[in-house]
């Protein structure tokens, strides 16, 4: 009895660490500012669904007009996979807004935490273990 | 050709962009090469503490070296194959900082000695049964060998932490 509870625990521990570490590749906080939420409307340009950590590149057009390439970072091809998200969902010239934080050096560069296409399906895709959970866009934050 | 060029063209080969793009294989390759890190990495460790008198001062080295070496052998070449596919898999991203270059350096250093160490002891049978006791060579090459070793294990493990796009 005593002995089952133990290896009852010892798989639970075994299989919630598997859960965790399989997308705790390097921290959230080394390289993107939780204090920097953004979000950022675009078209794409390139989608890297690579592993460890995949890539998605979209112009956005500023208010003067001006194009610039943002690159956010995103999940495992397997994470993306499991909610939802593969290379048909994204082909290059989809309009998407993308939710997430920005990265600490200041380049056009963030961590991505949703995206949502044209159509109105949104997949929230922020998978770093330490990443903060995306901000509710209420409208009325300043 | 420079070495960027080279990775390069191993990122964009059929076999790289599989690896790159896969669901389940880039894992289980990445599991496969710390796990049999246990027979190359942990059997080296045993050996070289060997080769500094610390471990199993009992049994002469000769005997060690040929029960431990298909053991070995096999350990490092499963992990040495994991990872030439993860270098395919990721590209020149692994030269945006010095850590993997160093890594190879190291690894390098740790061949080289691992050879030197062969051919000047490889056929000393007095040694190998123990008959001449401790040599003062045999435990610097063990010495070189644990602290090459282990500087390849934790600079593989410091790749992601200096380079952002991982």
């Amino acid at each position: 009895m005593q002995y089952n509870k133990l290896l009852q625990l010892a798989l639970l521990g075994f299989f919630s660490s598997l859960a965790v570490n399989s997308s705790a590749h390097h921290a959230f906080s080394a390289e993107f500012d939780a204090n920097q939420p953004i979000e950022l409307k675009g078209v794409v340009s390139k989608l890297e669904l690579v592993n460890p950590h995949s890539w998605l590149y979209f112009d956005v057009t500023l208010e003067n007009g001006e194009k610039a390439n943002w690159g956010f970072e995103f999940g495992s091809p397997f994470s993306l996979k499991q909610k939802g998200l593969t290379k048909s969902a994204l082909p290059i010239g989809t309009e998407v807004t993308v939710k997430g934080y920005r990265a600490k050096n200041g380049l056009s560069f963030g961590y991505a935490v949703s995206v949502t296409l044209p159509d109105g399906k949104s997949f929230v895709t922020g998978g770093a273990p330490d990443a903060p959970q995306a901000q509710p866009s209420t409208g009325t934050r300043t | 050709m420079s070495l960027h060029d080279v990775f390069q063209a191993m990122y964009d080969s059929r076999l790289g962009t599989a690896l790159a793009e896969s669901l389940y294989v880039y894992p289980m390759v990445e599991g496969v090469h710390l796990l049999s890190l246990a027979f190359s990495f942990g059997l080296i460790v045993l050996v070289d503490l060997r080769l500094l008198g610390i471990a199993l001062p009992s049994i002469p080295v000769g005997i060690i070296l040929r029960q431990l070496r298909p053991w070995m052998i096999g350990g490092f070449a499963a992990t040495f194959a994991t990872g030439i596919l993860l270098m395919f898999a990721l590209g020149p991203k692994l030269l945006a900082t010095f850590i993997f270059p160093l890594k190879l350096f190291v690894i390098l250093i740790a061949a080289l000695n691992a050879i030197w160490f062969e051919w000047k002891f490889g056929r000393d049978q007095d040694y190998l049964i123990g008959a001449k006791g401790p040599a003062l060579q045999a435990r610097i090459a063990g010495a070189i060998s644990l602290t090459s070793w282990s500087f390849v294990v934790v600079l593989g493990r410091l790749i992601p932490y200096f380079d952002g796009s991982f």
